[in-house]
């Protein structure tokens, strides 16, 4: 049968949840690890941060209940946790986006920031992470080859990372940039090159991953060349894609390391890598193929 | 111990007439686009040149191929809703007010068995006319089958009679469900790894 509708609602729901788990992490770590200058400090980048990730979070669920042929009933899918992964992701998914909800009603309500907050940021910071977990291990279905790997998770969780890191750091430049404190430069500075060698090793891991799953698909055979033959048949131009934007962003970044920050260079690499994760999704669901027929 | 129900075919006799697949859709009055028994249709060969001459060594055989009921089935595994379950003599049904149509057993299941009814947004999937089997009669396909090439019953009576073979070309590995299934091989089976080999109707099914 032909499954190359690409599926996308939930290309969009799978992007848009791992940029928001990323973005959560990062902020959760920096906010709980990093003291962070007084006036981006975390009460006032918190409000930004969480209503960013909200949003993620609702557009998020909204491409995943048009994909639902019944999408009124959507609470149903709450019921199988003992045995379906999309179960435990639903769930997890809720837990996410209420602790979200509740961190971003302390910081709209003017609460203190104070130890319930940096729990709540542990908590999500936990749930986040087994939720992406989740949602690669609900497609390592035994009969589907090209799901069925390590790589899945490995991918899954580098492509939140990336996305988590490209997000944090561009909100943080905004708030940077708003403040127009001259005392933040040298922070700026700081923030763009510890993102950039960031950028630069998760994108080569995605890339070695991305290497160690057609060498994997190769070796399993069965369905799993059939998806190999669909990668370098139909889906050819989107899989040259994904592989030159990633080299290419790796490639910039790592020629901007070695110059004075160059800020064109650094949007240009981090909207490459962000494209290269985008057909990466759409990849993902394009180049499925079941054993059997 | 309570039954387990497969399907046996004989797919040494099967022309491929289709009579099964009519018979289903017509009893379960499915939408276009919705076919829970297809027959596949493989076919491989070539003409190879002989001298002066020209021989051919086409082949072709057909499968007749619904869900499998299996003993293990992937899609009552992954259903988040528990719409699907596995009743009475191992028959996998769906329950269409509780699906929400999330369409994750039909990325699952090896066999394309749930089917997606965009009309109504939920799975549909054979019951082994379940209806029919209450009141002490064959499924519609077993009955519509003039070749008497579709046969039905208790799964480890079929294996006993016919033996256990359940995965030839194009069913995958039955290790990963383990299908209530019985076949009986024909004889271009194992040609069926040849690279002239492939299912000559995937447009249809």
């Amino acid at each position: 049968m032909d499954h190359r509708d690409y599926e996308w609602q939930l290309v969009f729901f799978t992007f848009l949840t791992h940029m928001a788990s990323g973005t959560f992490c990062v902020w959760g770590m920096a906010a709980i690890l990093i003291p962070i200058p007084g006036p981006i400090s975390n009460d006032s980048n918190a409000l930004l941060f969480l209503t960013f990730v909200l949003i993620l979070l609702i557009f998020g669920a909204l491409a995943a209940g048009l994909h639902l042929g019944r999408p009124l009933r959507a609470i149903f899918s709450l019921t199988n946790l003992r045995s379906s992964w999309l179960s435990r992701e639903a769930m997890l998914g809720s837990n996410f986006g209420l602790v979200v909800l509740v961190l971003l009603l302390r910081r709209a309500f003017g609460q203190e920031y104070s130890y319930l907050d940096e729990i709540l940021i542990a908590v999500g910071i936990l749930v986040s992470f087994a939720l992406v977990y989740c949602i690669s291990r609900l497609y390592m279905l035994r009969t589907v080859p090209a799901w069925n790997n390590p790589g899945t998770p490995g991918t899954f969780f580098v492509s939140t990372s990336l996305l988590g890191v490209i997000a944090s750091t561009t909100i943080w430049q905004i708030l940077i940039y708003s403040k127009k404190d001259q005392s933040l430069d040298i922070f700026m500075d700081r923030l763009l090159s510890v993102s950039g060698q960031l950028l630069i090793v998760l994108a080569a891991t995605q890339l070695v991953i991305l290497i160690f799953q057609i060498l994997y698909l190769n070796y399993r055979g069965g369905a799993a060349i059939h998806s190999l033959r669909l990668l370098w048949s139909d889906l050819r131009g989107m899989f040259i894609g994904r592989v030159v934007t990633l080299i290419s962003g790796i490639s910039l970044l790592t020629f901007q390391s070695m110059l004075e920050i160059n800020w064109p260079i650094c949007v240009a690499a981090a909207g490459l890598i962000l494209i290269s994760e985008f057909l990466g999704r759409i990849l993902f669901y394009g180049f499925y193929q079941q054993e059997g027929f | 111990m309570s039954k387990q129900y497969g399907f046996y075919i004989d797919t040494c006799a099967c022309t491929g007439c289709k009579a099964c697949q009519i018979a289903c859709k017509e009893k379960n009055n499915l939408p276009v686009g919705v076919l829970w028994r297809r027959v596949v249709e493989i076919q491989g060969g070539e003409w190879l040149p002989r001298g002066d001459a020209w021989l051919t060594n086409v082949f072709t055989y057909f499968l007749s191929a619904a869900c499998m009921h299996c003993e293990r089935p992937i899609c009552v595994e992954v259903c988040p809703t528990r719409a699907i379950s596995q009743g009475v003599n191992g028959i996998v049904l769906i329950d269409t007010d509780r699906c929400i149509g999330c369409r994750y057993c039909e990325m699952s299941c090896p066999y394309g068995a749930p089917q997606f009814d965009a009309d109504r947004g939920v799975m549909t999937k054979c019951d082994f006319c379940i209806d029919l089997i209450v009141e002490g009669k064959p499924p519609a396909c077993v009955s519509a089958c003039q070749m008497r090439v579709l046969h039905f019953g208790d799964i480890d009576e079929l294996r006993d009679e016919y033996g256990k073979v359940d995965d030839i070309y194009p069913l995958p590995a039955s290790t990963f469900t383990d299908p209530a299934l019985v076949l009986k091989q024909h004889p271009d089976m194992h040609r069926s790894k040849e690279d002239t080999a492939g299912i000559s109707n995937l447009e249809e099914i």
